[in-house]
């Protein structure tokens, strides 16, 4: 599993993981995970498009994270999840709770919609 | 201790899969590798392989987080069999009993704020199964789990 992180122009956080979400994959990186991006100032948005797996705990991990940035008026938008992990987070319900976009151009119009 | 694969016995019906592993999280690596060759072996989709992997690697987290007390190494034994069109899931521990269909059904969270970890494992689970069953027989809890084989 990797986990990248940049800052996009206007301050966007781009958290970019690859391979499988699993429980030791989690395990390893909700550490930085959660400093860098869930507890930052900024809204995010996270690629899932080289997940391959995604477990339980590492939904938990990014319902975790959109719960911290919505608590303090920011977003997090998941972006280009395989068919599959799109399936689980359906099943998981979690769709209704974090937006997920098929492209930048759609993530970033979500991030820059006002909260209600 | 490495874990092992045991021999089908002679009577195993053609395409049975198993897998021994021990009651360790790390283990679960050992677990998806195997699972990844069991989809090459049956031939299944990349969903299928997918709900597969999930719902076993939340079922044995369940059993290696929940069943045990005692601090030291017992086996898991995995089934997937290929009883077209599904695939019977089996998972058989000596832990204490537990029953992973004893918790109640998740209701899904309506905001961030109600969303709660617990129970996502199994929720997942009941939702990709056509059918769960737990029994308690001997000392062993057996869960199986059937899924549809195609898509």
């Amino acid at each position: 599993m990797a986990f990248d992180l940049s800052t996009l122009e206007d301050g966007t956080k781009l958290a970019t993981f690859a391979g499988r979400l699993d429980m030791t994959a989690t395990n390893e990186m909700s550490d930085s995970f959660a400093f860098s991006v869930a507890n930052s100032k900024g809204s995010a948005i996270v690629d899932l498009s080289g997940v391959t797996f995604l477990a339980s705990i590492g939904m938990r991990m990014l319902i975790s994270a959109a719960r911290s940035l919505s608590s303090r008026g920011y977003k997090l938008v998941l972006l280009s999840p395989t068919p599959e992990v799109k399936e689980a987070l359906v099943v998981a319900g979690f769709d209704e709770l974090i937006p997920i976009c098929d492209d930048r151009d759609a993530a970033m119009a979500v991030l820059n919609e006002p909260t209600p | 201790m490495a874990p092992s694969r045991p021999d089908d016995s002679p009577a195993s019906p053609p395409g049975l899969e198993t897998l021994e592993i021990i009651n360790r999280l790390s283990q679960l690596e050992v677990l998806s590798d195997w699972v990844a060759d069991v989809a090459t072996r049956l031939g299944l989709s990349a969903r299928v392989s997918f709900r597969l992997d999930l719902v076993l690697a939340e079922a044995v987290t369940n059993v290696i987080e929940n069943a045990y007390t005692d601090g030291i190494d017992h086996k898991i034994f995995i089934q997937v069999e290929p009883i077209t069109p599904l695939l019977a899931v089996t998972i058989r521990d000596d832990g204490q009993p537990f029953n992973p269909l004893d918790h109640p059904e998740v209701v899904p969270p309506k905001s961030l704020a109600e969303a709660r970890a617990g129970g996502l494992g199994i929720h997942l689970i009941r939702s990709y199964a056509q059918e769960c069953r737990y029994e308690r027989q001997g000392q062993e809890n057996q869960f199986t789990i059937l899924l549809n084989s195609v898509d």
